[in-house]
Formats: structure tokens, C-alpha cells, sequence
């Protein structure tokens, strides 16, 4: 195991600098994990309105109408005069003016279409959301009285059902210390592999490339010790190595999410992550059987790293991404780990489906298996060109 | 009887157009010091990557210790210690650990490996430097640890592919002593080189190689005795007369006479009494000469007289 024991003096040699690239990227991750919203999320925000109503009717439907507005927004009973009308507007004091004619529940009571009149600031966007409201309220009452029910049951029924389609709003909205956990997850998961990449290649790159360094390679295949056992020990030693950085991540994860983590979902995020290993692995292995200079690791590992983090959407929603750059990420494989993502974030808008997942984990393998061919032929063809 | 280490029978090596040794042949025995001379680009370094099995060769056969030698030729690599041209250690191990390091690719029992470091540190007299990195190390002290590397495990056969290249005196001198007390203590040695007087002082046997031939093998006395030079005879003196010159060429065994910037450059084949005979000569025709300097033949005009050229050039 002597191969093995130089490769981890070598590592703990550059623990301190790779620690260092930890705690950068590890921050990195856990920061916009915790500061990101989900970028598909509709940014909503309810306007409270100043409202005046003008009742000509004093019905018991012109009533209700003008309570359930008043659960939303600001309300000030008027009197029809036209002046007052337009100055309220024009001095913005008003935003909205609903006008509830006489023969207002009359007219409703017979299904007519035209029932109410409204004096709007032109121009304005949060009038139209007013009319929705008004039209959603009126639209359930007919459908309400259309079934038979009697008026009263109608407005009651009415503002019972809107009041839930409102509340099941507000259960999304303040129910958020488990939505918000869940996301974090997923957000630290989709940074993780611009993040588990750069560490495994600026940490192990550096450490298989010393081995392969002509000199000590040429040095190292005179020895009595087996090219398979030699291979293999190093082989070991990269997957110790980078076992123990995914660990690592993992255990960032545990203790910031806790036992949101140990879920179904959760655990489906840490599964996909394993992949990201290998994936290194095997990129690291390309470049280092090429033997470059540290300053070149490092514009390489820049170039990879980042390159893939935005084709694929770790940093740019898969959603945001032009159908040309997609069809150009789909050949790596943090494409389709992002895709795991989504489908266990409900990110994308896909039902996640079990199916689905595997089909993804299993394009990753293939990735990894034709990474690791091309790292073979590398390696073959390196070594045959020195023996020739 | 002595045993044969190596032995190498039309050794051939082409890159596509270029060959880089051509039916080479070499036989070295148990407990000699072989010299493997020649300039840069000889084909030396390539032999001993051939006879490494780091190097696929066209046509010939290797031997060592009387087996084929092959890349996965394990137990043959074992009893061979090889120290490369360039420095090969790691930059992130200290001393003691690339010693350690290396040995134990070929050592597996510990205890025995920790007993064989710590000679080999003793060897190159490293021993104030164990815990020091590579690159806190001069580059003699590197060479040295160069070394440490490739003899840890004791092997019998050792290559030493000009370990003293960008060295200074001092550390060439630690190093070359250090080359002999191996072979003493039983290792046959390969030492490729082109510093000639490095092959002459320590080498038991020397091959010159030229263009990947083996153009003479032999002792350096024996070396020298191939050639017809045996005496080069330099006087400073005013200019010499033609007629002085061939009087001089006639004098027994000078079969070459010039002058060349205020000197008389005789050379004279295998006999005694050269310098007396020519001084006689000058004094007899009344010559007047500055310093005389006699000097026998060097490996240089060995390689010089066989190759036509400089082993420098």
C-alpha cells in the first residue's frame, strides 16, 4: 500500500489549502441556498386598495358584495356625484370606484351580465385585479343560485369557498419554515456540483498528476511493484479521497437542514449527489493524464467547472435556458443530475415520478462509464507512445 | 567465473526514420563498473530505457541476470536500482519519506525497510536532512537524495543515468565515492556519462557509443591502446620552418607534426624516449623553446581518432 500511503501524505500535504476551498464553496452554496427563491415562483404581492363604493341598490346582495371587498381592501361608502367622483380619482385618493346600481340583486337573482359599473384611473393595473376579484365573487354566486340555492345560502357559500381558496393561499405563504427548509436543500443540492467539481479537481488533480509526473512515473514503472497494483492503490486513494469530500458536504447538509435531509425527498437529493463523484473522478483523471502545470490545473478546473455549472443550470434555471444551449448540455452530465433536481424540487413543473429518477441516475452512469473510457484510451495511448 | 549480468545481443531501436541504436551488443559481468560513453544523443539513455523495459525495442534480445527481461518482469526489477538523469522524487514528501517512499516499492517487510532507509540516508549522508523537502534542498543534496532513492532497497544491478549532471565538485566527488563503495559492496554498476574523466576515474569498463554503436569496449588502458596516438607532445616556441617540421616527422614514432598559435603540436604513436628524441632535435639545430607539455591519451582522443569527432561536440 505504498502508492496509497504516498497518495494521502500528498493529500494531507494539501488539506490546508483544500480545507480552505471547503469552507469558500461550502459558504458559497449554503449562502444562496438561504437567499434564493425559486426562480419559476410567480412574485406576488396583494394590493391593498382604496375602494369607494357608491350603494344604490341596498340589497342584501349589493351587501355582500361590498363586505367581501372589504375583507381585501379599503373601503368608503360614497354618494353618486360626478365631481366628487372625479376629484377622489384624480387626487389619487381613490384608486377604484364601484358603482352598485338600483336593481343591482334583481338583475342578478336573473342571471343578466351587466350588473355594475366602475369609474377607473386609467392606465392602472391593480383596477383590473379589482374587476377579477369582483367578477371571481359574483361568478360563484351565480353558479351558487344557478344550483338553487336561496340567496343567503348562495352569499354565504360564496364567501366560504373564496375565503378557502384564500386561506389555502395564505397556508402556502405562512407555512413556509417547511417549504423553505425543503428548498434550501434543493438549492444547496444544485450548487453542489459546481461545488464538489471544483474541489475534487483543484484537490485531486494536483496530487494524480504529481504520480503520473514523467520523471517519477518512469521512475516509479521500474519498480517491482505491479502497474495494476500501483493503479489500483491510486485508484483507491482518489475514491477515499473524494468519498470523504461528498461526506463532508453531506454532513454541511445534516447539520444546517437537519432532519429535513433524512426525508424521501432529501434522501433522493443525497443519492444523486453520489454520482457527482465519480463524474470527478474521472475528469480529474483526464487532465492529470495529460500532466500539466499547477497554474493550468486551475485555468482547466475553471473552465470545466464553470462551463458545465452554466450550461447545465446550476446557476441558470434549466427553464431560462435557450433551446440550443440545451440541446448542448444534454451531452454532459450535471444536465441531467440538475434534471434529478427539478424532479424532486417540482422545480420544473414535472409530477416526480421514480421512473423518471433512474432513468437519470442511469444516463449519469453512462456518462461516467464513457468519461472513464476516454480517461482509459488517454491513459493507454500515453503510455504506448512513451514505450514506442 | 563471473556471472553475467546483462547481456545485450543487436539491440535495434528506430524512431520511424531515425536509428537510435544499431545492433548494439554488451556484456557486463558480476561486479563491474561499466561506462557507457558517449555525447549527447549517442543512444545511452535509450539503451538503459530498453534494457528497463521502459522502451519497446525493433529487434535484439535483453538479458538481465539471465532472464528476458520484460515490463512486468517484477522479480527482475527487484534486484535493480535505477537513478535517473532528472531529480524523480516528490515535492510534498520529505527526505525520509521519498526514501521510504521508493523502497517500499520493492521492500514490503517494514521492519527491513526502515533498516534500509536509514542506510541509505547514511549512505548519502543525508542525515541532518531527513525532515528537509525537496525544495529546501541544494542541488547537490537533491542529487544525492536522487540517489538514496534509487539504491534503498540494495539491489545488485544499479543504472545511473549521469547522476552528476549540474552538480558541483564538491557533491561530484561525494557522489562518484559513494558509486565505488556500492560496487564494493557488491553491486554491478552501469554509469552513463559524457564527462570522460567521471568514466575513467571510476569505471572498471568502458563502452563507447556513437550514433547507438558500440564502437569500443574495454579498460581505459585498453582503450587507449586501440588508438595510434599514445603521446601528444605540445613546445611552445617561435615559428618553425618547414623544413624543421618534416626533420621532426622523421624522428622515430611522430607521425604527426603542426604548429598552431605559437605552439609545436607533435603527436606520437606507442614508444619511449618521444620527448627526449624531439628535444634533442631542438637543441641540436639550436631552437629556442618556451614550456614543454607531455600528455598521454584521454577516452576524448580515443572517440576523437575512432568517430572523427569531438565526445563534446
Amino acid at each position: 500500500m505504498q502508492v496509497f500511503k504516498a497518495f494521502l501524505k500528498t493529500a494531507r500535504k494539501s488539506m490546508p489549502h483544500n480545507l480552505m476551498y471547503f469552507f469558500i464553496f461550502s459558504g458559497i452554496a449554503l449562502a444562496l441556498s438561504f437567499s434564493s427563491k425559486n426562480p419559476e415562483d410567480p412574485i406576488f404581492q396583494s394590493v391593498e386598495l382604496d375602494i369607494g363604493i357608491i350603494d344604490q341598490d341596498h340589497s342584501t346582495a349589493s351587501k355582500a358584495l361590498s363586505q367581501y371587498l372589504n375583507t381585501m381592501h379599503q373601503l368608503s361608502l360614497m354618494t353618486y356625484d360626478k365631481e366628487a367622483i372625479l376629484d377622489q380619482l384624480f387626487f389619487r385618493n381613490l384608486d377604484y370606484i364601484l358603482i352598485l346600481p338600483e336593481g343591482f340583486e334583481t338583475r342578478l337573482l336573473l342571471g343578466e351580465e351587466t350588473l355594475f359599473e366602475t369609474v377607473q384611473i386609467p392606465g392602472v393595473y391593480s383596477s383590473a385585479f379589482v374587476d377579477e376579484q369582483i367578477n371571481a365573487y359574483l361568478n360563484t354566486l351565480k353558479l351558487y343560485l344557478t344550483a338553487d340555492y336561496s340567496l343567503n345560502d348562495a352569499i354565504n357559500q360564496t364567501a366560504d369557498t373564496l375565503s378557502q381558496t384564500s386561506n389555502h393561499v395564505r397556508v402556502l405563504e405562512l407555512d413556509d419554515k417547511k417549504s423553505s427548509s425543503m428548498n434550501g436543500i434543493y438549492y444547496y443540492y444544485q450548487y453542489l456540483p459546481y461545488v464538489i467539481m471544483s474541489i475534487i479537481l483543484c484537490g485531486l488533480t494536483p496530487i494524480l498528476t504529481t504520480f503520473w509526473e514523467p520523471n517519477l512515473s518512469k521512475r516509479i514503472s521500474c519498480s517491482s511493484t505491479s502497474a495494476l497494483s500501483r493503479n489500483l492503490q491510486l485508484a483507491f486513494g482518489s475514491i477515499v479521497y473524494c468519498f470523504g469530500i461528498w461526506l463532508l458536504f453531506i454532513l454541511t447538509s445534516c447539520i444546517f437542514y437537519g432532519s429535513e435531509l433524512f426525508t424521501e425527498n432529501g434522501l433522493l437529493c443525497i443519492g444523486n449527489s453520489f454520482f457527482l463523484l465519480p463524474v470527478g473522478v474521472g475528469v480529474s483523471l483526464i487532465i492529470s493524464s495529460f500532466a500539466p502545470p499547477s497554474n493550468r490545473i486551475n485555468m482547466y478546473n475553471n473552465i470545466i467547472t464553470l462551463g458545465m455549472s452554466f450550461l447545465c443550470g446550476i446557476f441558470v434555471p434549466q427553464q431560462l435556458l435557450g433551446e440550443q444551449v440545451l440541446s448542448v448540455s444534454k451531452f454532459l452530465p450535471f444536465y441531467w443530475y440538475i434534471k434529478n433536481n427539478n424532479l424532486i424540487s417540482g422545480f420544473s413543473g414535472e409530477t416526480f415520478q421514480m421512473e423518471t429518477y433512474q432513468k437519470n441516475i442511469g444516463i449519469q452512469a453512462l456518462f461516467i462509464a464513457a468519461i472513464f473510457a476516454v480517461a482509459l484510451v488517454i491513459s493507454k495511448y500515453k503510455s504506448e507512445r512513451h514505450s514506442t | 567465473m563471473k556471472k553475467t549480468v546483462i547481456k545485450i545481443e543487436n539491440l535495434v531501436k528506430r524512431y520511424k526514420d531515425l536509428i537510435a541504436i544499431d545492433h548494439f551488443n554488451l556484456q557486463i559481468e558480476e561486479g563491474d563498473i561499466l561506462g557507457l560513453l558517449g555525447p549527447n544523443g549517442s543512444g545511452k539513455t535509450t539503451t538503459i530505457n530498453c534494457i528497463l523495459s521502459l522502451l519497446s525495442f525493433d529487434k535484439g534480445s535483453i538479458e538481465v541476470f539471465g532472464q528476458t527481461m520484460r515490463p512486468d518482469s517484477y522479480d527482475l526489477k527487484r534486484q535493480i536500482g535505477i537513478v535517473m538523469q532528472n531529480v524523480a522524487v516528490f515535492e510534498s514528501l520529505n527526505v525520509y519519506e521519498n526514501i521510504d517512499y521508493f523502497c517500499g516499492l520493492y521492500i514490503t517487510d517494514k521492519k527491513l525497510r526502515k533498516q534500509y532507509v536509514e542506510d541509505a540516508i547514511a549512505f548519502v549522508e543525508l542525515d541532518s536532512f531527513r525532515k528537509f523537502y525537496p525544495k529546501k534542498l541544494s542541488g547537490g543534496l537533491l542529487r544525492r537524495l536522487n540517489i538514496a532513492c534509487g539504491i534503498a532497497h540494495k539491489p545488485k544491478l544499479i543504472i545511473l543515468d549521469e547522476p552528476t549532471v549540474a552538480v558541483d565538485p564538491q557533491s561530484r566527488n561525494k557522489i562518484l565515492e559513494g558509486i565505488v563503495e556500492l560496487n564494493r559492496q557488491g553491486a554491478t554498476i552501469i554509469y552513463t556519462s559524457h564527462y570522460m574523466e567521471e568514466v575513467e576515474q571510476i569505471c572498471t569498463r568502458i563502452a563507447i557509443m556513437d550514433c547507438g554503436k558500440n564502437i569500443a569496449i574495454g579498460t581505459a588502458d585498453e582503450l587507449k591502446k586501440m588508438i595510434k596516438n599514445s603521446e601528444k607532445i605540445s613546445i611552445e616556441m617561435t615559428p618553425v620552418s618547414e623544413a624543421d617540421k618534416k626533420n621532426i616527422l622523421t624522428l622515430p614514432h611522430v607521425y604527426d607534426v603542426s604548429y598552431d598559435h605559437g605552439q609545436l603540436l607533435v603527436q606520437c604513436s606507442a614508444g619511449r624516449h618521444n620527448l627526449v628524441h624531439i628535444l634533442g632535435y631542438l637543441q641540436q639545430h639550436e631552437l629556442s623553446f618556451g614550456r614543454v607539455y607531455s600528455e598521454l591519451p584521454t577516452l576524448n582522443d580515443v572517440f576523437l581518432e575512432m568517430t572523427g569527432k569531438e565526445l563534446r561536440d
